[in-house]
């Protein structure tokens, strides 16, 4: 198990190979029924600064009866009865014909160059929300506002301000992950890849702004099967999950291929939460335990669930042996991937096997000799992105983007960029640089560009570029653009706090390296689930060929995005109680001109003659005087 | 000195025409500034609004056609009662019951035609001969030894008479009409009262459990499992939906439709510990405990999408530490056989116990509730969603009141029989009439009160149009089109709603006439203040030249160029 055990890990890419299965169905055999069923999963993972990474997955199946030719009975079935899978999500997905559904909640900046890469996809700061919506009917705007709506409501947050002038559709940035959905016309086949038949579409916004809290958490909980009254999410304390560094929050709906032919599919639920928490912050010491991070303790698995795991990405020391101690040590042993340099040690407690036996809480501690390690390997994620502005003042500014590829050989990337209308970008001010030096053929490194114009107040500015990034190398971007003066009405409340620009995110195929948690997303911790007992046997014993030749490769990659930080720009502001002064002193000026002008009307003037005026006891003080 | 006074006098009037013009301008533009910033309001139809409240536009009415069939069966001893005779009589006799009752008009203008004779056995014609109209009804009277009266379920009636002559055919025919027609038109009545005082209570208690009307139900179906631990994985409900349900939902379709979802939510335990009795080893909840039962803040049933009204049917099966649950007054009271409540106008509970000892019944998969365990509970529902429908079980209310056995036939698996249906027909259009008419007068009446609010031209629109489809339903009604009524009034409704909760109708609240004026101040106060002056100077000016006139007048032609003199160095 052991020794077989890292091709295992490997095998899991971003587009899921699940291969094994293929053999337990024959093409005789039109409609299978995939089983309904619900993971829960806990990796923990100690960080090099102190804090314990923490990310809870929920994984949750819909069971179809899904084929070619029995799709749309199924499909009218499969959104009216609810057992596992959670009815609020269920009827949004079916009423507005959403094929995939990504949301994401985030507090926190994700530390690239201190953490690596994290196990959930999206980690920018605020709200993203992206879909990948049917539009057989041409209803593709309304189905999005409804469903932004939809999902404000469910979710207690402000989703709905996902408008116009935030919504994108990105052309080469956030592809389906899934592979079929029960709106899509029946899928052609897996290894076709031309999906120009299936109407949908992308819609993509997000909100850097919002804050996520208890609120949103609440709701998140109860799409749960076993809600956070058993099992993993029984740990799910919102005190301290938002007393960390970084929290992220995420319901993720995609449908997957569960045979190698797709003739069996299902909805998956993927639900995440991934907390970073400092514990080195009270006594600086590295040492935790699952009771003082979470101040829970599990109790039970979570009855419902076919599968309930703990997994401990164990920390990678260097020089010295045995400098940290994990109580209790796992009863499978721990199962090790990559080799040498790249070695990832990972140990792996199955909670349903632990309370087969006993009914004590189930606990997990980590303890350092001396409190504190001595030396670990060093994380060099393999790219690291920044973005900010240059420029001063209240009328124009600049963009920069810097993206750092610490890999040995070239890597493709995408770069996407949502820029508010207000901020006017002057493509012909776009320049590259490479390690310092400007670029004059951009051609080599931007291989395609995309940008969609801001339309005031309707739409935003949308720069999209597939870019190859040179080995071991930094390119700079740099756009300058104007500031618009808004009207009175389109200001915040708090309108000096400026407005929130939202992150960039670049989309890149690393090479596979362990020991980063990043690598291999979500799908990585599928081999976990043991969805179905052949395939994962299959994956076990390590019976494929192919995958041992993949293993022996260089070529594994893995896709992650990688997410710049959210920018504050400030906006001339108005001095927001000038309507009423203007209406006020106009008001003043206009009576007081009229004033005068009425009262010199209403006067008489006349010469006053100066010999007359000697005789009045000589009154001459002007040359008119004033009569009533 | 007489070339003095010309300029003088031209300057008064200039003066004057200053005063005059400038106020004129102000008294012309005060109307115009108060148009233009007004708010805008569209007119409502308040008379024919107040018409409609007294029901004096058009006054609903509900014609029933009842035929009337005799039995070929010559009678050996002479007169056999004659078809028009009997519908003669029977005609007469319903006057003379009408007249008794104060005169009052009856709603329901039940009205009886001779039909065609039958055979006097049931056979295929008769049964093939049933009425599609809804309204009309056939009575087929034969005779027996005992006075008995059936009442099918496709809108006929089978009547038996013991002595075979005219009277008691009469007596019979119209106590039967009585009993299936009278807690009817009772209803309505109460329904389309438009006196003020009975109203509001009679509505309340007859209304209370029926839910408000609607073209569309969200029927959801909850397992709620107390706890995981109680092994319950599984519910058969699609399975029970459509074994028992389906009838239901298929004759219900010309009245509302309905869409049926399913779910289930472990770990929904409650938010309260039942109450134990330890004589009999049970937990239980007594009716004071009942409203506190949905636990509305954990459990979800709300649809997040669905924007049809919603009733929600839970079956509840407690966790192993409350099990088993019943519902009763104490301990040692006698328990609630049905197990299940309903909640009036939001749907029903069911709490089902699940055997303890499974080794018992050795079932195959303890963790699913099959069809046959979720039988009594699907019972308890279908009577739940008839009393939440408003369908007036006829049975119940016409036992008490016959001096002859009435029997009603029932349809399978509780849906309702035609008789039933075209009741709820009548009684569903009438109170949606009676509904929008009150959402329009209230509307009229908020849009009276409150002179600052906007009433856009889209209000006025619906509120006529709401009118309109009132009085439609109305003429359907008379003309016995009840489908095509009931549709006419839902529209009606409808839009009487969507007039009565659109978003502008509240907006401009915020912006009442002192804000206005509060901002228009630092321009009025200013110049009305010159204004004012001027123009009491003026008058008073134009006193004292007229006392100045006069005294003039009195005193002697001399005085003249002094007086005016006098006036200019003042």
């Amino acid at each position: 198990m052991r020794a077989s055990s890292p091709c295992l890990l490997l095998l899991s890419g971003a587009v899921l190979t699940l291969l094994a299965a293929a053999t337990t169905i024959t093409d005789t055999i039109p409609i299978l029924k995939a089983p309904e069923a619900f993971h829960e999963q806990l990796v923990l993972k100690p960080l090099n600064d102190g804090s314990v990474y923490s990310h809870f997955q929920f994984t949750t199946h819909i069971g179809t009866m899904m084929d070619d030719d029995h799709f749309d009975g199924a499909a009218s079935n499969l959104f009216k009865h609810y057992n596992l899978f959670p009815r609020s999500i269920g009827q949004i997905l079916h009423s507005f014909e959403v094929e995939e559904l990504h949301l994401t909640f985030t507090q926190g900046r994700w530390q690239y160059s201190d953490w690596g890469y994290p196990l959930a996809p999206s980690a920018g700061t605020g709200v993203e929300l992206w879909a990948w919506l049917n539009n057989d009917k041409r209803q593709i705007d309304e189905h999005w506002k409804g469903l932004t709506n939809t999902l404000s409501g469910l979710f207690c947050a402000s989703l709905n301000f996902i408008d116009d002038t935030i919504t994108t559709e990105p052309k080469l940035s956030f592809r389906n992950e899934g592979l079929y959905n029960t709106h899509s016309a029946p899928y052609i086949s897996t290894h076709n890849d031309n999906n120009s038949t299936i109407p949908r579409k992308l819609r993509y916004g997000s909100l850097p702004h919002e804050n996520v809290c208890t609120e949103n958490l609440t709701p998140w909980i109860k799409l749960l099967p076993c809600k956070s009254k058993a099992g993993i999410a029984s740990l799910l304390k919102s005190h301290k999950l938002f007393d960390t560094r970084f929290y992220s929050m995420a319901v993720h709906v995609r449908s997957v291929c569960e045979d190698e032919k797709c003739r069996v599919r299902s909805l998956e639920l993927v639900q995440t939460i991934t907390a970073v928490f400092d514990v080195a912050r009270h006594d600086g010491s590295f040492d935790w335990s699952i009771s003082s991070l979470f101040e829970r303790q599990i109790t039970q698995s979570c009855p419902l669930a076919s599968t309930s795991k703990v997994i401990v990405n164990l920390p990678q020391t260097t020089e010295i042996e045995n400098q940290y101690s994990l109580v209790p040590y796992p009863l499978q042993g721990i199962y090790s991937e990559g080799s040498g340099d790249k070695k990832q040690e990972v140990a792996v407690y199955d909670l349903k096997e632990t309370f087969a036996e006993t009914t004590t809480p189930f606990q997990l501690a980590l303890h350092w000799e001396g409190s504190r390690p001595k030396s670990v390997r060093a994380i060099t994620p393999g790219i690291v992105a920044h973005r900010y502005f240059t420029g001063f003042g209240q009328e124009r500014g600049g963009l920069a983007i810097e993206i750092r590829n610490h890999d040995s050989q070239d890597i493709e990337a995408v770069f996407l960029d949502t820029l508010p209308w207000y901020l006017k970008l002057y493509l012909h001010t776009f320049s590259i640089q490479l390690n310092g030096k400007t670029l004059d053929n951009q051609r080599d490194l931007v291989q395609k560009m995309f940008y969609q114009p801001a339309v005031d107040r309707s739409r935003p500015a949308v720069l999209e570029m597939a870019l190859k990034l040179p080995a071991d190398s930094l390119v700079k971007f740099t756009v300058s653009f104007d500031k618009v003066f808004l009207k009175y009405t389109e200001h915040r409340p708090d309108a000096n706090r400026g407005f929130d620009v939202g992150y960039a995110v670049l989309t890149a195929q690393l090479p596979r390296e362990q020991g980063q948690i990043g690598y291999g997303g979500l799908d990585h911790l599928r081999i976990y689930q043991e969805r179905e007992a052949g395939l994962v046997q299959g994956r076990r014993g390590g019976n494929s060929n192919q995958d041992k030749e993949k293993e022996g490769q260089e070529g594994v990659t893995d896709k992650i995005r990688v997410y710049t930080d959210t920018l504050l720009v400030s906006l001339p502001t108005p001095d927001f109680s000038m309507p009423y002064n203007v209406i006020t002193m106009t008001c003043t000026v206009i009576s007081l001109f009229f004033g005068s002008v009425f009262n010199l009307m209403m006067r008489n003037f006349e010469v006053v003659k100066p010999a007359s005026s000697s005789k009045k006891n000589g009154s001459g003080k002007g040359k008119a005087e004033k009569t009533e | 000195m007489a070339v003095d006074s010309d300029p003088i006098a031209a300057n008064d009037k200039t003066r004057r025409m200053v005063i005059l013009s400038v106020w004129a301008v102000v008294l012309l533009g005060l109307p115009l500034w108060w148009k233009t910033t007004r708010v805008y309001r569209a007119e409502l139809p308040y008379e024919s609004i107040d018409q409609w409240n007294q029901w004096k536009t058009c006054q609903p009415k509900f014609p029933i056609r009842v035929n009337l069939h005799l039995s070929e069966t010559k009678q050996q001893s002479g007169n056999n009662p004659s078809m028009s005779d009997v519908t003669q009589g029977v005609i007469r006799r319903v006057q003379e019951l009408n007249t008794v009752h104060g005169g009052k008009e009856s709603l329901l203008a039940v009205e009886f035609i001779a039909g065609k004779p039958w055979t006097g056995s049931v056979d295929k014609d008769i049964i093939d001969h049933t009425s599609t109209v809804p309204g009309t009804y056939d009575f087929y009277i034969s005779p027996s030894n005992a006075t008995h009266a059936s009442i099918r379920s496709q809108r006929q009636g089978f009547i038996q008479v013991q002595s075979w002559n005219t009277d008691h055919i009469i007596d019979t025919i119209v106590e039967t009409s009585g009993v299936v027609f009278g807690s009817e038109e009772m209803t309505l009545h109460q329904l389309l009262d438009t006196n003020e005082d009975t109203q509001g209570v009679l509505k309340v208690q007859d209304q209370l459990k029926t839910v408000k009307y609607a073209p569309g139900y969200q029927l959801t179906f909850s397992l709620f499992s107390g706890d995981a631990s109680n092994g319950v994985r599984e519910w058969k409900m699609q399975e029970a939906i459509h074994a028992y349900l389906a009838p239901f939902i298929k004759t219900m379709s010309t009245v509302s439709k309905f869409t049926i979802e399913s779910q289930i939510q472990h770990y929904a335990s409650l938010a309260f510990t039942p109450q134990m009795d330890y004589g009999s080893q049970e937990h239980y909840l007594t009716p004071d405990a009942l409203p506190n039962f949905i636990n509305a803040a954990e459990w979800s049933l709300a649809s997040t999408v669905s924007s049809l009204p919603s009733l929600n049917f839970l079956t509840y099966v407690p966790k192993p530490s409350e099990s088993p649950l019943v519902i009763k007054t104490g301990p040692g009271a006698s328990k609630s056989s049905t197990n299940s409540f309903l909640i009036p106008r939001w749907g029903g509970v069911a709490i089902l116990n699940r055997d303890t000892d499974r080794t018992k019944n050795a079932k195959e998969h303890p963790e699913v509730i099959t069809v046959q365990d979720l039988e009594p509970v699907m019972r308890v529902f279908l009577t739940q969603l008839r009393d939440l429908m408003g369908i007036t079980d006829l049975s119940t209310t016409a036992r008490s009141s016959s001096s002859f056995p009435i029997v009603f036939h029932k349809s399978l698996n509780e849906a309702p029989t035609t008789w039933e249906l075209d009741n709820l027909l009548r009684r569903r259009s009438a109170e949606n009439l009676v509904d929008s008419l009150a959402t329009i007068s209230s509307l009229a009446r908020l849009v009276r009160d409150t002179p600052n609010m906007v009433v856009l031209d889209h209000i006025q629109k619906d509120v006529t149009e709401a009118l309109r489809d009132i009085g439609r339903s109305c003429e359907h009604l008379s003309r016995q089109e009840y489908v095509e009524a009931l549709a006419a009034s839902r529209d009606g409704l409808v839009k009487s709603e969507t007039a009565f909760f659109d978003p502008t109708m509240v907006s401009m609240l915020y912006f009442p006439d002192e804000h206005k004026y509060a901002i228009y101040m630092p321009l009025f106060v200013p110049i009305s203040v010159p204004l004012l002056m001027s123009l009491l100077r003026e008058v008073k000016r134009f006193k004292e030249k007229k006392q100045a006139q006069k005294d003039k007048n009195k005193a002697s032609q001399g005085h003249e160029y002094h007086d005016i003199k006098h006036d200019k160095q003042e």
